[in-house]
């Protein structure tokens, strides 16, 4: 399994917009072809007004025989022609889930309410798998006493890579610092860094809130 | 009067380190020499371990003046020597407040602990002139009705030109969703969106923490 994880700049003033025709116009066509959406989201920090998405595939080929089918169906043809007045830039990467990943590796959680979501890009020193398997180790057990939870662990697999991305869903901004506070004051948090830590060369997070029509809420 | 804004970023397993050794040295030499600091942060979004820090000169002249006399002090230059290692990047922009900006050469009075939020609007060339009209007939007194905490409004000198920096403050992350939510019915809010979102191409926010020596709390 791999996701396709994608970031489209939006002109500041054309948001609203896309975000009312791309689920009327664009998303069925996509799903009418198999496309699996996981989740959609607009940036809250960082470069705002940015649309991230996350797709599932079962590999490159399945992302691509999709993406051929969907592209073209003349309905899609048609929603497309609004894209030049919506977005300016687009990026796209692909992640692979490691096997204690929830995202990439079987049904999703359903939840009621919305919730904040984080998407955490580390650039790692030396082996990412070596920083996986330690954080399998280390970091998950300490995990399990916050209440929030870590639903996606990749590595990244084009573009910048020997990066891992960790995707969190937080009941809200407020959880999260606390839930920050409680780690860095336990001595198991702060063995598991002892080890991990020095692999980590950059730490990049964002935070981003569901849109309406995101299967992930 | 111009406002210095330095952006280091930190080894992430020496952060700790490099802020305990500014509070316990670093301030007070840079006093010492005329510094005036406004406010000192750590980064929450974006690139982490980020330290920000602000400083307060009558003009460029007597920037250059007293940062030159402060790098020719030994005690400095040991402090220097120290950190090195600590520092992976340094960035800094001078900025000048608008006439409005609750931040001058010295910070505004804050009460108890907040969470600060950095936003930068980078704007089409010839509309930032607007933007910082509307801002101080409509914005103001449009926060004030929406209890947004602004600390400073500022307009870029060397770095990225046309680009308005804006330092908020908040009591807790969920209080400025909730805010900010509430602004979506407010006649002044929604003008100063329609005007606005003509003249910003890229909008970008941070959350910053403020560190135990800031004078910005």
């Amino acid at each position: 399994m791999m996701i396709d994880a994608r970031t489209y700049q939006l002109y500041p003033n054309r948001v609203a917009d896309f975000l009312v025709d791309y689920p009327k116009l664009g998303l069925p066509v996509q799903q009418r072809h198999g496309a699996r959406l996981q989740g959609y989201f607009m940036t809250i920090s960082g470069t705002l007004n940015q649309a991230v998405h996350y797709w599932l595939y079962d590999g490159a080929g399945d992302r691509e025989a999709t993406r051929k089918a969907f592209s073209s169906d003349p309905d899609w043809a048609n929603y497309v022609k609004t894209n030049p007045d919506r977005f300016y830039r687009q990026h796209t990467r692909f992640l692979v889930p490691t096997k204690f990943s929830t995202m990439g590796n079987g049904p999703l959680p359903k939840w009621e309410r919305k919730g904040v979501y984080e998407e955490r890009s580390y650039i790692i020193r030396d082996s990412v798998p070596g920083y996986a398997a330690t954080f399998e180790k280390l970091a998950l057990p300490v995990l399990k006493k916050i209440d929030d939870p870590m639903i996606g662990f990749f590595s990244v697999d084009t573009g910048e890579i020997n990066q891992v991305v960790h995707i969190w869903r937080w009941q809200s901004l407020d959880a999260r610092l606390a839930a920050h506070a409680r780690l860095g004051a336990d001595p198991d948090w702060a063995a598991y860094r002892k080890e991990n830590g020095p692999r980590v060369l950059q730490q990049e997070t964002r935070l981003m809130q569901p849109v309406d029509f995101s299967p992930m809420q | 009067m111009v406002i210095d804004e330095r952006s280091y970023t930190l080894d992430p397993m020496q952060a700790a380190d490099y802020i305990a050794g500014s509070r316990d040295s670093g301030q007070a030499l840079q006093r010492k020499h005329g510094a005036r600091l406004l406010g000192a942060f750590l980064t929450n979004t974006g690139i982490l371990n980020q330290y920000v820090h602000l400083w307060a000169w009558n003009d460029p002249k007597e920037r250059e003046d007293k940062r030159r006399e402060r790098d020719a002090d030994p005690d400095w230059k040991a402090y220097v020597a120290g950190g090195r290692g600590r520092v992976l990047a340094q960035q800094d922009r001078l900025m000048v407040p608008t006439d409005f900006s609750p931040m001058q050469m010295t910070p505004p009075a804050v009460s108890g602990k907040g969470i600060y939020e950095r936003r930068t609007y980078t704007f089409r060339p010839g509309q930032l002139a607007g933007y910082v009209a509307d801002f101080r007939t409509t914005a103001i007194p449009a926060f004030k009705r929406a209890g947004f905490e602004l600390i400073g409004l500022f307009t870029v000198d060397i770095g990225t030109l046309n680009q308005v920096i804006i330092y908020l403050r908040w009591k807790g992350l969920d209080e400025r969703m909730r805010l900010f939510a509430a602004t979506r019915d407010d006649d002044g809010f929604k003008q100063l969106r329609a005007a606005n979102f003509e003249r910003i191409v890229q909008q970008e926010s941070h959350i910053l923490i403020p560190t135990e020596f800031s004078p910005l709390t």
